[in-house]
Formats: C-alpha cells, sequence, structure tokens
C-alpha cells in the first residue's frame, strides 16, 4: 500500500511540474498525437491497395498499433526513469536515491515522466475505442494486456539501460534496442520467421509487447496467456538482476545536480 | 550485522578501504588496435585503510584537499558505494547491506547536489519526503511546521525552488533533511556558494542542531569557518590517510607550529627590532608590535622572555594561526607531498 502511495505521489508531482509549463505540456502530447496518427494514415492507405498481407488487415493492424502505444505511453508517462537510466548512471547521479529508504529501482523508475507519452496513451486508447469496434469485454482485455506490455517495455528499458553499469555509456545502444523494440512490435508478426523469430521472443521481445497480447485480443487462449506472464515475469526478473548486478560497479559522480 | 539500536559509537570505520581501477596511460596503445585491446587498467587508491570513531552526539569536521578521499569515505558511510575492503558500521547498520534501515535514521545534505524538486514548491518536496520515508502525514506536518519555524521558512514553502536564493534553498534543504528526524547528519561542503550571511545562518541552525537536539553531526567542508563554529573535533584526511585526529583546538595548535604575539607598548620602543632566529616581527604602530612565532624553532616563552626585558608591555595577547591558516597549511602539506611523489 505504501508502494502504491509512494508511487501516487511522484505521478502527482511529475504531472504538477508537467502542468507547470501548460504550453510545452500540451504541445507535447499533440506532437505525438499527430506522429502516431501518421503512421496510421500510412496504414490505411497501404490496406486500401492491398487489402491483406498474409492474413493481416487494417484492423490487426489498429489493434497491434493501440496496443503498443497504450503501453509505451503509460510506460514513459509513469515510469519514464526507466528510460533515462543509462544517462544518470554515467552521470553518476543515482546517490540521492541511494540514501532514501525505498526501493532504488522503483524509485528510479517513477521519479521521471516522459510527457509525450500521454499523447502515445491517448492516441492508443482512441483508435482502439474508434477503429477497432471493440465489444466490453475486448475493452476490459485491452486494458490489461497494456498495463502487461507497459511493464515488459519498462523492463526492457531497465535491463538495456543498466548496461552502462559495465560500458560507462550505453544511452545509444539502449535508445537502439528500444526504438527496435518498438519498430518489431509495429509490423505484422507473420513478416518475421526463422531466427528473426527467435530474437523477438527474447533479445527484443516485441512477441510479448505485441505478437502474443495481439492474438490474445482475437482469441483468449490459456496457454498464449500462460507464456505471456511468465514472459512478462521472466522480463522484471532480468530487468531487477541486472540492475542490482550493475549497481555494485556503480561510480558515484560530482556534478552539481538539481532535482528537476 | 545490523541491531539498529541505540548504540554510543555513532560512526566506526576500522580498516575501510576503496580502491578502483583506471585507464593506465602510461602504457600507450597505439594503431588499429586501440579499438579492440583492452586498455591496461591500473589500481588507483582512493581511501587507504582508515580507521576512526565517532560517538552520537559529536560534532565532527572532516577535512582535507580536493580529492583526499572525503567525499569517498562519506559515501561509503551513507551507502551509496560499496568498500574494497574494511568494515563500517553507521548506528550500528553495515551502511552498503543495510541500506533501507540506515536511511530512515540518517540524512545527508549536499551543497552541490539539491534533494529538493526544482520546479515545484518546497511544499510539495516535504509531502514527497513524507511518502519516501513513509511518515505519518499528521505527525510530518507537525514536524514540517516545527522546522519552519525554527529555520524562519515561513513565505518560502509556497515557492518554486527554481525561485529561491541560494541560502534560503540550504535552509530548506536542511529542513527536509530533517523531517524524519534523523539521528545523524552527513553534511558535505553545505555552505559553498552562500554569501557570509546565509553562511552564518546555516551554521548556527547546524550547531543548534547538534547541540539541543543531539543529532550528531559528520560535516566536510573547505571552509575554514564552518569548521570552526559548527565542529568540537576535526579528521584530517590527505591521500586517503588519516594524519590528524582530535579536537579543533589541538588541530589549530598542533598543526601549524606557529604562535602570534602582539604587544601594546606602554611607550614607544626606539631600539633595534628585536632578531631571533624563528621569528619574524613587524611594527605595526609605534605601540603596537606583532611577532609570528615559529616554535618548531624557538618556543614562545623564550621570545617572550626577551621581549618583556627589553619592551615596556602595556598589555600582550598570544594567539595560535587561524583556522584559515590551518586548513592552507594541511593542502599545501598535500600538495607538497604529491609533488615529491
Amino acid at each position: 500500500m505504501n508502494v502504491v502511495r509512494f508511487t501516487g505521489a511522484y505521478v502527482w508531482a511529475n504531472l504538477r511540474i508537467a502542468l507547470a509549463y501548460r504550453a510545452a505540456f500540451f504541445s507535447a502530447v499533440l506532437g505525438m498525437v499527430i506522429n502516431d496518427a501518421i503512421w496510421v494514415v500510412f496504414w490505411w492507405l497501404f490496406f486500401t491497395r492491398f487489402p491483406s498481407v498474409d492474413g493481416y488487415g487494417f484492423r490487426d493492424i489498429v489493434i497491434v498499433w493501440s496496443i503498443c502505444a497504450t503501453a509505451f505511453g503509460l510506460a514513459v508517462g509513469l515510469a519514464g526513469g526507466a528510460f533515462t537510466l543509462a544517462s544518470r548512471i554515467a552521470r553518476g547521479e543515482l546517490d540521492f536515491y541511494l540514501v532514501l529508504p525505498k526501493p532504488v529501482i522503483l524509485h528510479l523508475v517513477v521519479s521521471r515522466m516522459d510527457t509525450s507519452g500521454w499523447g502515445d496513451a491517448l492516441f492508443g486508447v482512441a483508435v482502439f475505442a474508434f477503429l477497432a469496434s471493440p465489444t466490453p469485454m475486448d475493452a476490459v482485455a485491452f486494458v490489461g494486456l497494456s498495463l502487461i506490455a507497459a511493464t515488459i517495455f519498462v523492463s526492457y528499458a531497465i535491463a538495456v539501460n543498466s548496461l552502462a553499469f559495465w560500458t560507462g555509456r550505453a544511452e545509444t545502444l539502449s535508445d537502439q534496442l528500444i526504438f527496435g523494440l518498438i519498430t518489431f512490435a509495429t509490423y505484422p508478426e507473420k513478416l518475421f520467421t526463422g531466427a528473426v523469430k527467435v530474437v523477438l521472443y527474447t533479445v527484443v521481445p516485441a512477441g510479448f509487447v505485441a505478437y502474443i497480447p495481439v492474438s490474445l485480443l482475437h482469441e483468449w487462449d490459456r496457454g498464449w496467456a500462460l507464456v505471456l506472464l511468465v514472459g512478462t515475469i521472466g522480463s522484471i526478473s532480468v530487468a531487477v538482476t541486472t540492475f542490482t548486478v550493475g549497481l555494485r560497479r556503480y561510480q558515484s559522480g560530482n556534478l552539481t545536480a538539481m532535482r528537476a | 550485522m545490523s541491531t539498529g539500536g541505540h548504540c554510543e559509537i555513532a560512526v566506526s570505520l576500522r580498516g575501510l578501504t576503496r580502491t578502483f581501477e583506471r585507464p593506465d596511460l602510461g602504457v600507450p596503445v597505439r594503431g588499429l588496435r586501440r579499438f579492440w585491446t583492452r586498455r591496461p587498467t591500473m589500481e588507483a587508491v582512493a581511501l587507504h585503510p582508515t580507521t576512526f570513531h565517532v560517538n552520537a552526539g559529536e560534532s565532527v569536521a572532516f577535512i582535507g584537499p580536493n580529492g583526499a578521499g572525503k567525499s569517498t569515505t562519506i559515501k561509503i558511510l551513507t551507502g551509496i558505494l560499496h568498500p574494497t575492503a574494511g568494515m563500517a558500521t553507521v548506528l550500528g547498520h553495515v551502511p552498503w547491506l543495510d541500506r533501507d534501515a540506515l536511511s530512515r535514521e540518517i540524512a545527508t545534505v549536499f551543497g552541490q547536489k539539491s534533494q529538493l524538486w526544482y520546479h515545484l514548491p518546497a511544499r510539495d518536496s516535504f509531502t514527497l519526503l513524507t511518502r519516501i520515508h513513509d511518515l505519518d502525514a499528521d505527525l510530518a506536518r507537525r514536524r514540517a511546521g516545527a522546522l519552519c519555524e525554527r529555520f524562519g521558512l515561513d513565505g518560502l514553502l509556497d515557492r518554486p525552488v527554481r525561485t529561491l536564493s541560494l541560502g534560503e534553498r540550504m535552509r530548506c534543504e536542511v529542513a527536509a533533511a530533517l523531517l524524519h528526524s534523523p539521528r545523524i547528519l552527513f553534511l558535505d561542503e553545505p555552505t559553498i556558494g552562500l554569501d557570509v550571511i546565509a553562511r552564518q545562518e546555516l551554521r548556527s541552525i547546524i550547531r543548534e542542531l547538534n547541540q539541543r537536539d543531539g543529532v550528531t553531526v559528520f560535516l566536510t567542508s573547505h571552509d575554514a569557518g564552518d569548521v570552526e563554529r559548527v565542529c568540537d573535533r576535526a579528521i584530517v584526511i590527505h591521500t586517503g590517510r588519516v594524519v590528524f585526529d582530535g579536537s579543533i583546538e589541538t588541530l589549530r595548535r598542533d598543526f601549524v607550529r606557529r604562535k602570534t604575539i602582539s604587544l601594546e607598548l606602554s611607550s614607544p620602543f626606539t631600539g633595534e627590532s628585536p632578531i631571533m632566529s624563528g621569528v619574524v616581527s613587524t611594527q605595526l604602530t609605534p605601540m603596537r608590535w606583532q611577532f609570528q612565532v615559529d616554535t618548531t624553532v624557538v618556543p614562545a616563552e623564550t621570545v617572550l622572555a626577551g621581549l618583556i626585558g627589553r619592551m615596556q608591555i602595556a598589555d600582550l595577547t598570544i594567539t595560535d594561526p587561524p583556522m584559515e591558516d590551518v586548513i592552507a597549511a594541511i593542502y599545501g602539506q598535500a600538495s607538497s607531498s604529491e609533488a615529491v611523489s
């Protein structure tokens, strides 16, 4: 319960900071909605010319995009600290979190908010509601699956950003891996086969972020739900272990710092 | 290992050591090989095996030049860094193993690292810290009210931190650090960048916390005033080794072997300036003289005895060197030993 109150206090504080600069906040949100909409328009134009790609239609792409956008938006909106971890490790900025009585990794991830994430989330929910023709059960499943996919996004960000404990600088690598995850997650699964598919269920877990949630939205399957659950727990475990082991290598810095 | 109970010794270090690897720039790796060859590394020592104890309720200045190992020690004692060897306990906790429990009993204030949220009013930082420390909301509100009254924060709490002056911000920083009633306060250069008035205010706040509330204070600073006005004891470290551990008075008296004898004369001295080995004399006015005595060459008593026979003295004072000079001497020793090595 304390963890919920603690997280809620941070989300509220981050929102207040974001709203202290209202024009910047709303332009970031609107900019992201437009950015996401351009991609959906692209796919709409594509499917008007080629109605099906290996069984995938426009509605499938809409569902993929809505889950990915909502999940990523929630991830960076509620736990944006996971995505800036590498630079904070490299600059030795973890001291503040290490001297306070809360799990360091939890504290770090909730300490930042990327306001553009709310644009992603808004877009994802709107597209699902208006273009995917969901039933009430679909809507419930959508919320649950988006939260699970968001958890995997955050876990993945923690794991790849924690490489900075070993490499010193890992911002570029972690950004590329996260960008790769988003890219693979927003294309139809059937485009990928063989070794690439193995990669998409391990090193770049697009399968857990998008493919399994989308297939569960189409048709509930207890076996795939279990795989998704195991994948989620596995990704959290990898993230926490990578961060915890890496933290022993942490070298504090002497940069002058403000909690902005 | 962690007991967390009341203990007389607040901080204890036994052979605490910290080394780290850094590239050995003396071994050149040339050509394309440098892109795939692992650069040779060497072990650098940030902290040689260090042993000292701090009793509960003490106010200790931990001083030394840049790179001496002060921040490394504080960071190990607050659980930020792991040591390479040795043992340390703070209030019975091993900092790097029991960080969560320890953090509920200590507070840290870093002059160069703000713990307040820059864009929010300080009051919101207090609210967040209440959640972070799992404090009862009513209790925290009462405590915050008391701290505000004591530190004169009325009118500051509702302004965004970015609009506060450095002095106002530091008062808020210390108040925020005390919200959970810590038993030890670690301060790393708390007065850096502050003007004279703000420095004095902050020093008196810290002094009062130590003397009235019994909070153990462990302070690092390059400012002689902080050391003198806040602390009773000094631990001097340089090149990772403790070179002095004693009272501030002893530090001032013994670290720099120099006394200043100031004389007020009852009649002008017309003779030749007294010349003694180890003594530098200065005539300030015809009636006022000052003698800088190097006590490693000649005892102050010998100089005084010689002067009493020659001058008509109305008043005299013997003073130890100012703390500023003591700290300068410590830092000077550090740089000369570095130059030798």
